[in-house]
């Protein structure tokens, strides 16, 4: 193979061909096979070439792809959150009976009213009794408080002003189980109702159904006002 | 964020000043796009996901050797031309794959033998004369251009490099063969 076939094939693999050298490339072609041989093998190289500088790229973009999909998509992030927010806000809309905490405070201070001291002196029973039904009227509610809280055996009347003390300073949490234990006598319906404005303050989940129950009971005193919170939540 | 390359002679100017990075932008733009525009192929999704490597590749290629047309002026355009072409014979293949149940002819198999042979040929090499060989014979840079690419002392240099890597490559694709 002389240093002219090398060079003519270089310019043929080129695209460089003279006039003069295409002729020369085309007769060594066609009469020596050595040459013919080289240039066949020569295109099978470069064609290589070509694939092992494709198969370089392919690995790149394959990296590029896995790091692409990896990489979590930010829309998808954000949809995510906002449809957790709406769900939160969803089982809270649901858990509030349709209250928002807004909402259940405003309910609770519109229709909250101190109970007053009904108790007649005569009729208070236990001997401290008077003097506790007392400190309660003249708003003295943490002595009431520190009187009836530990106290084994209360009346129901204890029982209530103890826990209407608590909705005083503002303790429902506490004056929640005291009023719900209250399940009959004078108190009863008084417990009721504001057993369910507890209920609406705390956001407990079944505050419909209670003011429902007390709208629905037949002599309850109660009654107008159940319905006026529940046209004031729906409005 | 880099900026968004929508015509060809822009992407011509970002691919001579940094291919990899041109070939990057280009693929990370219109991935997206063209996931959507092969849905009617219905393709698998890696299938899809591999046209497009191809289509990105082949844009690559006719980058490199200068092959995109003059009349071209749209990325876009040009990317899912060469896209779409592809989209079909892959979903041809597809077709043939379940008909064929994954049959090889003799033919196929003595030609990936012999692809396969200069694959190994070609990696056995070494890196400093495939890149030459890939630079004067694949990508046609001129013996200057080679030299200024891979800082080579001179001219001559570089020619005897090119001649030894080429003979180098024949001897080792013919003890490859041997051992085959």
């Amino acid at each position: 193979m002389s240093d002219r076939d090398r060079e003519i094939v270089d310019l043929y693999f080129r695209n460089a061909l003279t006039e003069q050298a295409d002729v020369e490339y085309f007769n060594a072609r066609m009469e020596d096979v050595d040459f013919k041989q080289m240039v066949e093998e020569e295109t099978a190289i470069i064609e290589a070439l070509g694939n092992h500088d494709a198969a370089q790229m392919k690995k790149r973009l394959q990296k590029l792809e896995s790091n692409i999909s990896k990489k979590p998509n930010i829309r998808i992030i954000v949809a995510v959150l906002l449809l957790a927010a709406l769900l939160a806000f969803l089982v809270q809309f649901l858990l509030s009976e349709h209250t928002t905490p807004l909402q259940s405070e405003e309910v609770y201070a519109q229709f909250y009213t101190t109970y007053p001291n009904i108790i007649d002196p005569l009729t208070k029973g236990a001997s401290d009794a008077p003097s506790i039904f007392q400190l309660f009227e003249q708003r003295d509610f943490q002595l009431v408080i520190d009187a009836w809280s530990e106290k084994e055996n209360r009346t129901d009347a204890e029982s209530f002003y103890l826990a209407m003390a608590y909705l005083e300073i503002g303790k429902y949490v506490l004056a929640e189980p005291i009023l719900g234990s209250i399940q009959e006598g004078q108190f009863m319906d008084d417990a009721a109702w504001y057993g369910v404005l507890v209920c609406i303050r705390l956001e407990r989940g079944d505050c419909l159904q209670r003011l429902e129950a007390i709208a629905e009971a037949e002599g309850s005193v109660y009654g107008g006002k159940a319905l006026d919170i529940m046209n004031f939540i729906s409005n | 964020m880099s900026k968004v390359v929508t015509d060809i002679e822009e992407l011509r100017r970002a691919f001579r000043s940094n291919a990899d990075h041109a070939i990057d932008a280009v693929y990370k733009e219109y991935r997206k796009a063209f996931i959507n525009f092969a849905k009617s192929y219905n393709l698998p999704d890696d299938e899809v996901i591999d046209v497009f490597q191809e289509t990105v590749i082949a844009l690559y290629q006719n980058l490199q050797n200068d092959r995109v047309e003059k009349r071209q002026s749209s990325v876009k355009t040009y990317l899912f031309a060469i896209g779409k072409y592809k989209l079909i014979n892959a979903s041809k293949k597809q077709q043939r794959k379940t008909e064929q149940n994954g049959m090889e002819t003799i033919e196929n198999k003595e030609s990936s033998t012999m692809h396969l042979n200069l694959q190994q040929s070609l990696r056995k090499l070494g890196d400093s004369c495939r890149e030459i060989l890939t630079l004067y014979y694949y990508r046609q840079y001129s013996i200057d251009a080679i030299m200024h690419t891979l800082s080579l002392k001179n001219e001559n240099t570089v020619k005897a490099a090119k001649s030894r890597c080429l003979k180098k490559l024949k001897e080792i694709i013919k003890n490859t063969s041997n051992v085959g």
